[in-house]
């Protein structure tokens, strides 16, 4: 996965528009919602890295909070798709 | 331990682990344990990383907090002026050295092990923020799982996921078990028997011309105190990866004290013979921490329920109050000795009338008298914050309260407690313990023993000093009395 190997060599502004790149392929569409969701989640984490490697750790609680919410709405979206 | 983990798990494990270490930066930090909860939280996961890199940096950042938490414990030490605090910062040093010593890891986690590098140059509680701080600043990789591959996948996919990942090799300890039970976060032992120790590994692939595996306990504890395996496994047959079983005896030799920390142990891993091909990554939950007290053979009061509550006021006296060790010490002593007593009282109606304060505390004094490990130590009526305290112990006070007039619970004893916390300021403690004996007529059944200890706080003095509050329910009425 390019993003993995992306954040393992330190590019995280790569690995964030490797991110943009596929969230701009994927049409807002229904179909796509779950695949959106997972994203932004994936997104959220590369910037808290980011901002880890960049030694903003003031800037850590408010990029968590971020995650927590993209998170809690990705898991429920897949757990809405593994019940239906 | 869990089987199966996904990025949410991995990575809100690894974003509680961060979070702990910018905040343990600030000197009033204490919480040691949150660091080792997070460390373990961690390390459960690590093993299911599709990528071995990745799974090591998250296990090399488990360590990181380990150490964190020595030093934590180290600053806070010194603070609270106790005794040879620098074991703190002695373990933390002698742990990254084993750390270091543990062979290669992978690229991924060399940037998390220099963050520790510094450590030698540790010297003053000053230097433990900018050390966490170092920890904390240290990026790890976005780890990726099989299953959320197809969630990630848009209509041009990229050609690299289509490359397997290259072979590398690896241990991956996926469960302990003392027992037949999983190893609990603390696992009780009892001292001085022996217990079934096992556990469950698997091996990315088997080099070439190795003969075994071996993996053997590292620990910073004397030697003489323990006796664990070294397991040693043999060639498996079939296709990589393998799951490997292992099965030994563990002893503690020596019991610990209520109030001494657990030992702490970390299985490394290597094939043998040494000159062969060595895993660049060991990942998983390796470390046991074992408390050679056992409960049900040695009971604190007779009363498994208050056994139970006494041990976990410890453990929050432990992670949220920066309380020197001969205190709390003290304070466990005195809560034991009242638990075991207010066990009784309630069991046998033992306080069958209304008493005196007087009556009391000499009730108390002849009880706590009693105990070999309080007998001579305890003091009455010393003076302190220009009152007089009812009993002491070590300086810790004992305070005493008698209601004859109503029904109380163990938040109703709130009335009591700025009392008690003015006489241990007095005393210069940071904890003071409250009894209170309610005889009172009754009309309804006594509340579970469990229920009627606790830790109260005077809100109005800031809440720093715990008081530990026993509520002895007396002068019971008759059960067939309270029949309709």
């Amino acid at each position: 996965m390019i993003i993995e190997a992306f954040t393992r060599s330190g590019l995280w502004d790569e690995a964030l528009r490797m991110v943009d790149t596929m969230l701009a392929r994927l049409v807002d569409v229904p179909r796509n919602r779950s695949r959106r969701l997972h994203l932004a989640s994936l997104r959220a984490a590369v910037e808290i890295e980011r901002a880890v490697a960049g030694r903003s750790l003031e800037d850590i609680t408010s990029l968590a909070g971020t995650w927590r919410e993209a998170s809690a709405r990705d898991q429920e979206e897949r757990n809405r798709d593994q019940e239906g | 331990m869990t089987r199966r983990a996904d990025f949410h798990q991995t990575f809100g494990s690894r974003l509680a682990g961060l979070e702990s270490l910018i905040a343990a930066r600030e000197a009033h930090y204490i919480d040691a344990d949150r660091l080792r909860r997070d460390a373990d939280a961690i390390d459960e996961v690590a093993p299911y990383y599709e990528r071995t890199a990745t799974g090591a940096a998250y296990t090399a950042f488990a360590e990181l907090l380990r150490i964190g938490a020595l030093l934590v414990q180290w600053r806070a030490g010194v603070l609270s002026g106790e005794a040879d605090a620098d074991r703190f910062l002695r373990a933390a040093r002698e742990r990254h050295r084993i750390w270091k010593g543990e062979g290669p890891s992978t690229d991924a986690a060399v940037g998390v092990h220099g963050a520790a590098d510094g450590i030698s140059a540790v010297t003053e509680i000053a230097d433990v923020g900018p050390m966490l701080a170092a920890f904390a600043s240290v990026p790890l990789p976005i780890g990726i799982y099989v299953s959320e591959r197809r969630r990630l996948s848009t209509e041009s996919s990229d050609e690299e996921e289509k490359q397997p990942p290259p072979p590398q090799l690896a241990v991956a300890f996926l469960k302990f078990s003392i027992d037949g039970q999983p190893a609990a976060e603390t696992h009780f032992l009892t001292p001085g028997e022996t217990h079934d120790l096992e556990l469950e590994v698997r091996v990315s692939r088997w080099p070439d011309g190795a003969d075994a595996l071996e993996l053997r306990p590292l620990t910073i504890e004397a030697a003489g105190a323990y006796e664990f395996p070294v397991f040693t496994l043999g060639r498996p047959s079939g296709k990589p990866p393998f799951v490997l079983h292992g099965r030994g005896r563990a002893m503690i030799k020596a019991p610990q004290a209520l109030n001494a920390r657990p030992f702490e142990f970390r299985y490394a891993a290597s094939f043998r013979p040494a000159a062969v091909e060595q895993p660049v990554a060991t990942l998983g939950q390796r470390t046991l921490r074992i408390e050679s007290i056992d409960l049900k053979v040695n009971s604190l009061t007779g009363y498994p329920g208050l056994d139970a509550r006494i041990i976990e006021i410890r453990d929050a006296l432990r992670s949220r109050f920066n309380i020197p060790p001969d205190d709390l010490g003290a304070a466990l002593k005195l809560v034991t000795a009242l638990s075991a007593y207010m066990g009784r009282v309630l069991q046998d109606n033992e306080i069958a009338e209304v008493r005196s304060e007087k009556q009391f505390q000499a009730l108390v004094r002849a009880e706590l008298r009693r105990r070999p490990d309080i007998g001579a130590a305890l003091s009455e009526h010393p003076r302190a914050a220009g009152g007089i305290t009812d009993l002491s112990l070590h300086a810790v006070p004992l305070e005493l309260k008698v209601e004859a007039q109503q029904r109380l619970g163990l938040s109703d004893c709130s009335r009591y407690v700025a009392q008690t916390t003015s006489y241990a300021v007095g005393n210069g403690k940071r904890i003071g313990v409250l009894c209170v004996l309610d005889c009172g007529p009754k009309a309804q059944a006594p509340a579970p023993a469990d229920d009627c200890v606790g830790i109260l706080l005077d809100e109005a003095s800031g809440a720093t000093t715990p008081i530990i509050t026993v509520l002895m329910q007396a002068n019971l009425a008759t059960p067939s009395a309270l029949s309709r």
